[in-house]
């Protein structure tokens, strides 16, 4: 009943804006990356096919492969072979590793409720009952008694009680990976580096 | 800050691990496939072209890194 009644208590809370406020600034981010990673491969690795025409070409990088061989003596030649192949300058840049990686948003409250109490109580009584003459054969000399009593009581009531509720909430945002559209131009460019003799 | 990145062997397709420090610096690298004996390495004549891309690069990556800084 304690923990309902506590657990009552996050229904007010603005759980949506804890938890997604984090999340949309971490989503927006994400596409500020992404927009300015699509800036980036247009401009830097497309080039105009010409002046006047919108159209793009992927940007090629030129490479020299080496390579042994061997003669037909079957023993490795002396000099590698050159050759020269160009791939796109796009398939050098590692593209989908930019993005926030994983997000994790902790929300971590804690109500706890707790009564304590301590009841003390204390009485004192004093008494003082005076008597004269308390038997004859005192008589002689007259003596005044007088009794003094204290009464006391004392009394200490304690106790403890306590209840609390936990809640975390944990988010992982993963990355995507690339589109299929970038997955198959990269595949396309990769697929088709043909190495060509070189001319010297 | 050096970008690791691979592309794909032209000979045997097996996966050839690049550094960019490195390539623009004119090392070679060889082939992961130990039968392939091929090795790669960029044109003189292109490394500005590389460069310039990767120092953008750069900077995007620096621009996202303070992009998450801000959001955590």
């Amino acid at each position: 009943m304690a923990t309902k009644s506590i657990a009552n208590q996050f229904s007010g809370l603005p759980m949506k804006a804890l938890i997604g406020a984090p999340l949309k600034a971490a989503t927006d981010a994400n596409a500020m990356i992404a927009q300015s990673q699509t800036q980036f491969i247009i401009s830097n690795c497309f080039e105009k096919t010409s002046e006047e025409s919108d159209d793009l070409r992927p940007v090629m990088i030129k490479f020299q492969l080496e390579r042994q061989v061997l003669t037909s003596q079957g023993t490795p030649r002396a000099n590698p072979i050159k050759m020269d192949f160009a791939i796109p300058l796009m398939t050098l840049i590692p593209i989908n590793s930019l993005a926030i990686e994983t997000l994790k948003i902790s929300f971590q409250m804690e109500v706890k409720s707790s009564r304590e109490f301590t009841k003390e109580t204390s009485t004192e009584r004093k008494q003082r009952s005076i008597s004269k003459g308390m038997t004859d054969a005192y008589k002689s000399h007259e003596f005044d008694t007088e009794l003094h009593g204290t009464l006391s009581s004392k009394g200490k009531d304690s106790g403890n009680s306590s209840a609390g509720a936990n809640y975390e909430v944990s988010l992982t945002a993963g990355q995507l990976p690339l589109p299929k559209g970038m997955t198959a131009i990269l595949d396309i460019f990769t697929k088709n580096l043909a190495p060509l003799p070189s001319k010297d | 800050m050096s970008v690791k990145t691979e592309i794909n062997c032209p000979d045997c397709q097996s996966p050839i691990v690049i550094e960019s420090n490195l390539l623009l610096a004119g090392q070679s690298f060889k082939c992961s496939n130990p039968q392939c004996h091929t090795s790669i390495s960029l044109s003189f004549s292109e490394t500005q072209k590389v460069a310039q891309a990767f120092n953008k690069f750069e900077e995007i990556r620096q621009d996202a890194v303070e992009q998450a800084q801000h959001v955590s």
